[in-house]
């Protein structure tokens, strides 16, 4: 029996628009995420995946249900520092070096200086950062920059890490060497992993599991198990079971739209 | 490079030079029909310094110390401000309100009536500074202190900040530049609002009164000419004594170099 990381029970969020009619984000989504499990939410734009994974974070309120993280509530598990969060865009302090934003997250866990330091140059050294140390945020490109912000998300070695469309801003190549990077990180950490994307082939390149949401009504339309082989390489990009999983859920997402639209 | 430095710094002179000059030959006086009374030569300015120079310099030294002090405190004041709001956005708006709105009285008002607050010749002249240098500094450091990214602050959220530590981490490291900004409009704020306060002040010392003064008696205006010249310098000195601190301590805030990995 594997543990969960993440239980989503009953979760609806609801908001109003600007003429007072109630909108829908999330209805009814429930959702069981394993221990180190590494789980995509994919979706259009719109359809509520941000919201849910802002939910876990405790960044917003659902309308009902529940999210607990190993028997804790959201706002529980924020200040007990469960989970580290990769933003869609860095989120650098541009007057601290790449050492110092990595070290950021140990300073507010009150981590000594010296071990903060080890830490972070550790950490540095795993996103393939290394003599960048003393560089400030401006002197990086788009992809360094994002790797510092995963750097900082696993410093504070969260046991969950919260990922919103973290590569979508990049290119083509320096995405793909990033799926390298963080399925290196996560076999070798053991994390579990949530990622939102509206990429299809990068939920299947990455992912254990995918969850696909619709939009309008928001809800958790499939639930996918992507069985191909760990440890992922690039060569698997030109496997037919990796056509065949992406054509699969392309076609899940064709349906739901055809029905709703 | 050196052209380009050469340039810039004869750019700038050469014009002021062409003016002296034909202020000197008096072809300006003559083609503008002003009377050497109105503008003395700037020769004849130039012995009226020299001539008077310790008590110039003692005046100075009464017009700069409280311009400096009234700087420094109008600048506290309105950082303070801009901290109140901040931290207490309910009912600090209003602290913003009453200090953008003092500020926004004639300068040359306040003056008569600080007189009548407060008593002395020293605590009238600051605060009329205090209030001239507080009001920028008040809006620029709120701006540098709530100017954020939305992630960044989440990014404090997720990572259980308090809001101290969102303070001292986040917000006012990021309104270092805002506060520099705030001084350099403070510099000119300040001096003119000494000037003014000097011109109602009782004190028979002072730049300000001096400048009032000897344009006043027939044969002193290039004597009031060299004081002008004199708080024309003192106030670019006090500028650029703010811009080599900015340019000392805020190194982390600059640069644009890209590294591309």
């Amino acid at each position: 029996m594997t543990e969960n990381a993440v239980e989503i029970k009953n979760l609806s969020m609801e908001y109003f628009d600007k003429e007072r009619n109630p909108r829908r984000v999330l209805d009814n989504v429930s959702l069981n995420i394993r221990k180190g499990e590494f789980i995509s939410l994919l979706g259009p734009s719109g359809c509520g995946k941000t919201t849910l994974l802002r939910i876990i974070a405790d960044l917003q309120k659902p309308t009902s249900g529940s999210v607990r993280l190993a028997g804790q509530n959201t706002k529980e598990a924020r200040l007990s520092h469960k989970f580290g969060m990769v933003f869609q865009t860095p989120a650098l302090l541009e007057w601290r070096s790449v050492l110092e934003n990595v070290e950021l997250p140990l300073e507010l866990r009150k981590v000594p200086k010296k071990e903060r330091r080890e830490r972070a140059l550790e950490q540095i050294k795993t996103v393939d950062l290394k003599g960048y140390e003393n560089s400030y945020p401006r002197e990086l490109s788009g992809g360094m920059q994002q790797r510092v912000g995963i750097a900082r998300a696993l410093a504070a070695e969260p046991e969950i890490l919260l990922m919103d469309e973290p590569f979508s801003a990049l290119d083509e190549f320096t995405k793909e060497r990033l799926h390298g990077d963080l399925l290196r990180i996560w076999r070798s950490t053991n994390k579990t992993v949530i990622f939102v994307t509206h990429n299809i082939s990068e939920a299947v390149y990455l992912s254990d599991r995918v969850c696909v949401l619709s939009a309008n009504p928001a809800r958790l339309a499939a639930v996918e198990e992507i069985h191909l082989p760990r440890p992922r390489e690039d060569a698997v990009l030109k496997t037919e079971e990796y056509f065949k999983t992406v054509s699969h859920i392309r076609e899940i997402f064709e349906e739901k739209y055809n029905e709703n639209i | 490079m050196k052209k380009d430095r050469l340039q810039s710094i004869l750019l700038p002179i050469l014009p002021g030079a062409v003016i002296l000059v034909l202020l000197q030959s008096g072809i300006i006086h003559k083609l503008l029909k002003i009377k050497i009374l109105q503008l003395p030569k700037p020769m004849d300015i130039l012995v009226a310094l020299t001539e008077n120079l310790t008590k110039i310099f003692s005046d100075a030294a009464v017009t700069m110390f409280p311009a400096v002090c009234g700087l420094i405190l109008g600048a506290l004041l309105g950082y303070g401000v801009a901290l109140l709001v901040t931290a207490l956005p309910n009912g600090g708006y209003g602290c913003l309100f009453i200090i953008t709105m003092i500020n926004s009285v004639p300068i040359a008002a306040l003056a008569p009536l600080m007189n009548r607050w407060f008593s002395g010749v020293l605590a009238p002249k600051l605060a009329v500074i205090i209030i001239a240098a507080s009001g920028a500094m008040a809006v620029n450091a709120f701006r540098g202190l709530n100017d954020l990214p939305q992630n960044v602050l989440e990014l404090m959220r997720v990572n259980a900040a308090s809001k101290l530590k969102v303070f001292t981490k986040l917000r006012i490291p990021n309104s270092l530049p805002s506060v520099f900004t705030a001084l350099k409009i403070g510099v000119p704020a300040a001096m003119l609002a000494t000037i003014i306060a000097e011109f109602f002040s009782s004190e028979t010392a002072g730049l300000g009164y001096m400048i009032k003064y000897s344009l006043k008696v027939g044969n002193q205006k290039q004597v009031g000419w060299a004081y002008i010249a004199v708080v024309s310098v003192f106030s670019i000195l006090l500028y650029e004594v703010i811009c080599l601190a900015e340019h000392l301590l805020l190194k982390r805030y600059r640069g644009k170099r890209r590294i591309n990995k």
